[in-house]
């Protein structure tokens, strides 16, 4: 009942600042751009390929994990700095809710409301394909299942990544300055993996398990389709896809475990007291 | 319910003893707990409400053991902290009901009422909707202890709540204290000597770490009677008067410097024998240090 409270008012806390709405209509605007302008020209596909193909799809919502990278780490890294730079947390910790509790509270109210402002790319998205800047004939019919798959595939899981990263960082150091330093090293790193390893690697198939984005896995697994198969058939389901979310999922659940055990509820002594 | 508390001790990272060997009972009602800044109050407060961890000793509220059974602890504990912030952007009432939420108070009725009752108590309720980055320091404290009382906690520990506050405020600080003292522990930390006075049945020094003196402030200033000797002097004469007498207090009265000396007898011609009072029981108690540096 106290994680259930706990999540309440960080719902409530977090509707109260406008910096989240700017956050969602942001994200809507960029995923309506991109999804109304088409993202077909720099994905590598034959010019028969629709605009809308479940593919194409899935390459947009990857697209669309990068701004909410940056977004997660303002949401999640300052949940937990949040309560000891206001000075509330002498109240929090000595109100009879355990460490377990606490962090439940933050993690997941916090997660929930980067959902809901992720909900913007996958709106964004949809919006767009209504007034793309395409012919008729090069556009399939409306499918939101392959919007939303893409985005329970893909953005889903990088948010619980990149969560339970940012909240780790930001709960177990209380400074925000790393999380920030978090968000800078993770584009990096992510990036470094996408150019500097898997393109060049030579067993691909390996290296694309590790594929934050999911892009080249996908590429990989569909190299062989017709642009008729792209166009009608969804991203395939296959063990390298469930592996390479899971390895994303289970560095989350890690980052959760270490904060659950090395969180302290005590605090250091303030400035004040000698 | 009792509070024991036995050879507390607790020595900082830099070096600093702030803990060395405090064991104390303390009983329902209101204890004022003495001393100077750095004394080592807040790390005894702090201590008692399981934000910090004693690096020697033990201490009980009832069964409950303070220092290893924090759940327990902070199911019976009220606590307001010397500095203390809020969320600036969420309403008194807000704030209020989701502490009263995590206290246990579930019922949402139930839990209304309660806040409008303690908002009313702290004379808050007018400002109930406004956001607590709009508070006055004043009332900022009176929430403070608004969220402190939820649940009547079998311990209230307030840590120097009167700092900051207009006369009128801390009156009323006064008065919600002294109501919830007739059936709680109350420790009260502060450096005022009068907030002790005004308020307390028992108290204790607490100077550099280690328990002075305990005992009911009138007792203790009895015990003080017939003790105390008050003579004024220039201040030139004043640091020589240091050396030779046991100088409780100095201060200026009408251009010369009033010296209170305790003695059990007439220390020198021209002083007179005074009523003690309580800020007699502390100064004697932790010396002139802190007083000598506040004063040109």
């Amino acid at each position: 009942m106290k994680v259930l409270e706990l999540i309440r008012f960080e719902l409530a806390y977090q509707a109260r600042r406008p910096v989240n709405y700017l956050y969602f209509f942001a994200l809507t605007f960029i995923a309506f751009l991109f999804s109304r302008l088409g993202i077909k020209g720099i994905a590598e596909v034959s010019v028969q390929v629709k605009e809308n193909a479940p593919l194409i799809i899935h390459q947009l919502t990857a697209l669309l994990n990068l701004p909410l990278l940056l977004i997660a780490s303002a949401v999640m890294g300052t949940l937990v700095i949040r309560d000891f730079d206001k000075g509330i947390s002498p109240l929090l910790f000595t109100s009879p809710i355990n460490r377990r509790q606490y962090l439940a509270g933050r993690f997941v109210g916090g997660i929930l409301v980067l959902i809901i402002i992720s909900f913007g790319s996958l709106l964004g998205a949809m919006a767009g394909e209504f007034f793309a800047n395409k012919p008729a004939q090069e556009m399939l019919p409306f499918q939101p299942w392959v919007y939303l798959n893409a985005f329970i595939t893909i953005t889903l899981p990088n948010l619980f990544f990149v969560s339970g990263l940012y909240f780790a960082g930001g709960s177990l150091s209380k400074k925000a300055t790393v999380v920030y330093t978090q968000g800078i090293l993770l584009v990096m790193i992510i990036s470094f993996l996408d150019e500097g390893v898997i393109e060049t690697a030579r067993n691909l198939k390996l290296a694309t398990l590790f594929d934050f984005y999911t892009l080249q896995l996908v590429n990989l697994e569909t190299k062989y389709w017709s642009a008729a198969e792209i166009n009608t058939q969804n991203i395939p389901v296959s063990a390298s896809l469930l592996i390479n979310r899971s390895i994303y999922l289970g560095i989350g659940v890690l980052m959760l475990v270490l904060t659950f055990f090395r969180f302290q509820t005590t605090l250091p002594t303030s400035k004040k007291n000698k | 319910m009792k509070l024991s508390i036995y050879n507390l001790q607790k020595t900082y990272a830099n070096g600093v003893k702030a803990l060395n060997g405090v064991s104390l009972e303390i009983e329902s009602g209101m204890f004022g707990l003495l001393g100077p800044n750095g004394a080592g109050k807040s790390s005894l407060m702090r201590t008692l409400v399981g934000l910090q961890e004693a690096d020697q000793g033990s201490a009980s509220l009832g069964e409950i053991d303070v220092l290893n059974n924090k759940e327990a602890l902070r199911e019976n504990i009220g606590y307001l902290p010397q500095s203390f912030g809020l969320y600036p952007k969420v309403s008194a009432e807000m704030l209020l009901d989701h502490f009263a939420a995590l206290k246990g108070v579930t019922d949402r009725k139930a839990r209304m009422k309660l806040v409008n009752e303690l908002l009313n108590k702290v004379n808050l309720e007018a400002h109930r909707k406004k956001h607590l980055g709009g508070f006055s320091g004043g009332m900022k404290q009176r929430f403070g202890i608004a969220q402190a009382l939820i649940g009547n906690p079998a311990l209230l520990v307030v840590d120097e709540p009167t700092a900051g506050l207009d006369p009128a405020e801390r009156n009323r600080f006064h008065n919600v204290l002294s109501e919830v003292g007739e059936q709680t522990i109350v420790i009260l930390s502060t450096h005022i000597v009068e907030d002790v006075k005004d308020l307390c049945t028992q108290m204790a020094i607490l100077n550099k770490g280690q328990l002075c003196l305990k005992g009911a402030p009138a007792e203790l200033v009895n015990q003080l009677n017939g003790q105390v000797w008050e003579k004024a002097f220039d201040k030139a004469e004043v640091a020589m008067q240091r050396q030779k007498h046991s100088v409780i207090s100095e201060r200026v009265f009408a251009g010369q410097t009033l010296i209170r000396v305790f003695s059990e007898h007439s220390p020198a011609e021209g002083f007179e024998a005074v009523t003690a009072n309580l800020e007699d029981v502390y100064f004697s108690q932790i010396g002139l240090t802190t007083q000598n540096l506040a004063q040109p």
